[in-house]
């Protein structure tokens, strides 16, 4: 539970507002590498309650500006994409791909070169990496470390890069992910259907343990399983937003960020990836069909999300049969756009949460007094050593003793 | 660039906003005579953030009055249309014409007279005059002297006015309007084409036209002057009427043009555009080839261009093909759609302006000015002056440079070079 103010500061990213100065300071994953095409369509990208316009240039680089023309602010999504620029179709302001204007064909001949020095285009740092184009909004000159996430390094053919936009705020969506007591509940129509699902549904309240890191935390989530054996699903969640979440042996690593679209509208980022080998197939089926929001077929409250009643009868948990994660987005959304959390009721399978929500408004009004962003993101820290398990093993060893990037053998 | 508290003044237009106030000093076109029907439904309108009725009595005369009934405000769209009054469907409260309460069946018929006789419908005067219906919807008991533009004193033959509506702040549609630069630029595949109505190609040739200005008691006289090199100069000569009237030049087989911005909220304005020919009727060919590629529908002729959520249907193979735009259906679609995409209510704070935007900053000037001193008390551009506007005509010319624009009289010009 939560004030109504601790709320709002957690919650309110739009520019101006503390955490919205905050996240600015972290690269962020903005859209999808496929989304852009060389001398394509620009396109919009929203991203912390403002608007952006991204492009692929003829060479292949990518620009990423403020969305609105410099000149008068027409949208640049109208704009020519065309010889490394756009050209924007109202006056031919021509903006090349690094944010440099190079041509202003309305002012007069002979001050068109000195005019188009002086004008300042918003233009902002861009990677590509992970089949992703990342973006750093903040204000610093020289941008922070990019993130050397393991996925950020591999070939595109070993990862699978899904995005989702949900009509809720970025906290219900990180909350969503870092909440490892649902699975085993509102998922447990599907789990039944995987092999080792049964080891999550054996025992629904779970022992979280954390050890601290600088960049967040890793988390164990422990269920004894009463016979010699403990089953671990060991978590790293690295601040702001970013979950690296256990899968089984042999399934692709995984890693969902929540990424604020605006105060109310988030991007739900879903990372498939196997650092030593090519992935065949989609690793998820049953969604929109767009990589792009891949739940943009999942409905709203106004249809309550197509929930199946009947289904429910039979025997499905939640009538949400699409898809998996389309249960995790009904349940986000349905609390409302920004939940009300001092209406909340919390229990001990909600220690995460807690924790979580206590570190972001501490860091919160801790970057407020210092300026510092927390969580370490101007240190170099070695983000190719995050990665998730589930693991079944023996009691004689501890989960905090176990190397995610070495795990010893499953148990059966 | 503005002030974010300029930016607010300029564009809120409320009732009790101070421009919004402003505004309700004058006339303002509010729909299509053709849009109502005697006896037939009543029409909504919005205007200025407010939401009025209007219909067409039995006898052809036009009644505007506040949306909702004065009863408990039901909707008086719903009304029955019949003997020449408007009767409320939920309790059968009838509103003549005039804007008298003429019956309330739903009082004890001993009171009902005295009870009707207090009640006050909110209604406004109306003009109707070259095939357009316009209201005053301010607060003095005497409106102002109605305009006499040239193409409200032509019968409707000679006229045709068409509508959109755009989304978009009213003061994005005017500075659209009164931005001549752009001409060149954003229409250049229709330019090129030689199809348009009101434009030369000789606005290409040129594209960074200097311009001057003459003040006048209604707004400004404009010259957008495009040296062309020769010894000859291209103008195209605007008049002004504050606070929303642009008089464009057309070319010299096109019928006289005029656009206007007229508000219906802070997000949303009619777009006008009056086509006349003060010397012989417009032809039903000539009608059509206005209309060439718009809706169809000359009460709202953008209603299918779409919106920001599919980027206006705009074609990008077109664009690779050597369409400067991709919006395909029309010139004003191109004005509509730049204007729409900055947002419902651009961030004036934002922008950088050159020198080919000096008559949009004259013109923030001047409203602004405007509506400090109306909110002082005084009246704004042209309320209240005995002013003639049946000389107010636009041109557009190629003349010899020896010639000063401000000598050249649009009702009576020297023929104009070659300008195609």
């Amino acid at each position: 539970m939560l004030t109504r103010e601790e709320n709002e500061l957690m919650c309110r990213i739009a520019p101006g507002t503390p955490m919205g100065q905050m996240l600015r300071e972290y690269w962020a994953p903005a859209l999808r590498s496929q989304a852009l095409e060389a001398d394509g369509a620009p396109v919009r990208v929203r991203m912390l309650g403002e608007n952006y316009i991204a492009f692929r240039a003829s060479d292949g680089r990518v620009g990423f500006f403020d969305e609105g023309c410099p000149h008068r602010c027409t949208s640049l999504a109208l704009a020519r994409n065309e010889d490394n620029a756009l050209t924007c179709i109202f006056h031919g302001w021509k903006i090349d791909v690094s944010g440099k204007v190079v041509e202003v064909p309305s002012e007069p001949p002979e001050r068109r070169a000195e005019f188009a020095a002086k004008v300042r285009v918003r233009h902002y740092p861009v990677r590509e990496a992970g089949d992703t184009i990342w973006v750093y909004l903040g204000q610093r000159e020289t941008p922070p470390k990019f993130y050397d996430f393991e996925f950020n390094l591999l070939p595109s053919n070993q990862i699978d890069v899904y995005r989702a936009v949900m009509h809720c705020n970025w906290v219900q969506g990180l909350e969503a992910v870092l909440d490892s007591a649902h699975i085993g509940l509102l998922h447990k129509s599907w789990l039944r259907n995987f092999n080792r699902g049964n080891a999550t549904m054996a025992n629904n309240a779970p022992i979280f343990e954390i050890v601290p890191k600088p960049y967040g935390f890793c988390e164990g989530a422990l269920r004894d399983l009463w016979d010699g054996t403990s089953y671990a699903r060991i978590r790293e969640v690295v601040m702001p937003y970013y979950s690296f979440i256990p899968s089984d042996p042999g399934d692709p690593n995984f890693m969902i960020c929540a990424v604020p679209i605006d105060d109310e509208w988030t991007a739900q980022w879903y990372y498939f990836y196997d650092p030593k080998k090519p992935l065949t197939g989609d690793c998820l089926v049953g969604h929109s069909g767009d990589k792009n929001n891949f739940c943009s077929s999942m409905g709203s409250v106004d249809n309550m999300w197509k929930q199946d009643r009947k289904a429910m009868k039979e025997g499905h948990w939640t009538g949400i049969t699409s898809i998996l994660q389309f249960e995790d987005f009904v349940a986000e959304e349905s609390m409302g756009p920004i939940v009300d959390r001092s209406r909340e009721y919390l229990g001990s399978s909600d220690s995460i949460i807690i924790r979580v929500r206590r570190m972001l408004l501490q860091a919160v009004r801790e970057y407020q007094r210092s300026g510092k962003p927390p969580f370490g993101v101007l240190d170099q820290i070695d983000y190719t050593k995050v990665r998730a398990l589930g693991i079944r093993f023996k009691n004689d060893i501890t989960w905090k003793q176990i190397d995610t990037l070495n795990p010893p053998p499953w148990v059966e | 660039m503005l002030t974010h508290e300029e930016n607010t003044l300029l564009t809120q237009v409320g009732a009790g906003t101070p421009m919004g106030e402003l505004l309700r000093e004058y006339w303002a076109p509010v729909l299509r005579s053709e849009a109502l029907e005697a006896d037939g439904a009543p029409q909504r309108v919005r205007l200025l953030g407010e939401n009025f009725i209007a219909f067409r009595a039995s006898d052809g005369r036009v009644g505007f009055f506040d949306e909702g009934c004065p009863h408990r405000c039901t909707s008086l769209a719903l009304a029955r249309n019949e003997d020449n009054a408007l009767t409320c469907i939920f309790h059968g409260w009838k509103i003549d014409v005039s804007g008298k309460v003429v019956e309330v069946p739903s009082e004890p018929p001993e009171r009902r007279a005295e009870f009707a006789a207090k009640v006050r419908v909110r209604h406004y005067p109306v003009r109707e005059a070259g095939g357009v219906i316009w209201a005053y919807v301010g607060r003095r008991e005497q409106p102002p002297k109605f305009y006499n533009f040239e193409f409200n004193e032509l019968p409707t033959s000679h006229s045709f006015p068409m509508r959109a509506v755009i989304h978009c702040n009213w003061f994005q549609g005017l500075e659209a309007v009164l931005d001549s630069a752009h001409l060149g630029i954003l229409h250049a595949s229709w330019l090129r084409g030689n199809t348009t109505p009101g434009a030369s190609t000789l606005a290409t040739a040129n594209t960074g036209p200097v311009f001057e200005v003459e003040p006048r008691p209604y707004g400004f006289r404009e010259g957008a002057l495009r040296d062309l090199f020769d010894g000859t100069c291209y103008a195209r000569i605007r008049e002004v009427v504050m606070p929303y009237y642009s008089f464009i030049p057309s070319a010299v087989t096109r019928p006289n043009f005029m656009i206007c911005a007229i508000p219906i909220d802070d997000e949303w304005t009619a777009q006008w555009y009056f086509h006349y020919n003060p010397a012989a009727p417009l032809s039903a060919a000539q009608r059509a080839e206005l209309m060439e590629g718009s809706s169809g529908d000359p009460n709202n002729f953008c209603s299918d261009m779409g919106s920001i959520d599919q980027l206006w249907h705009q074609d990008r193979k077109l664009m690779r093909e050597g369409n400067w735009t991709g919006i395909t259906r029309c010139i004003p679609f191109e004005d509509f759609v730049v204007e729409e995409s900055m947002g419902p209510i651009v961030d004036r704070s934002r922008e950088y302006l050159g020198s080919s935007d000096v008559i949009i900053i004259r013109s923030r000037r001047m409203l602004l000015q405007a509506v400090r001193e109306h909110a002082a008390g005084k009246l704004p551009f042209g309320v209240d002056r005995e002013l003639d506007y049946s000389q107010v005509r636009a041109l557009a010319i190629r003349y010899d440079q020896q010639l000063n624009w401000r000598q050249l009289d649009p009702l009576r010009p020297p023929s104009s070079l070659p300008t195609n």
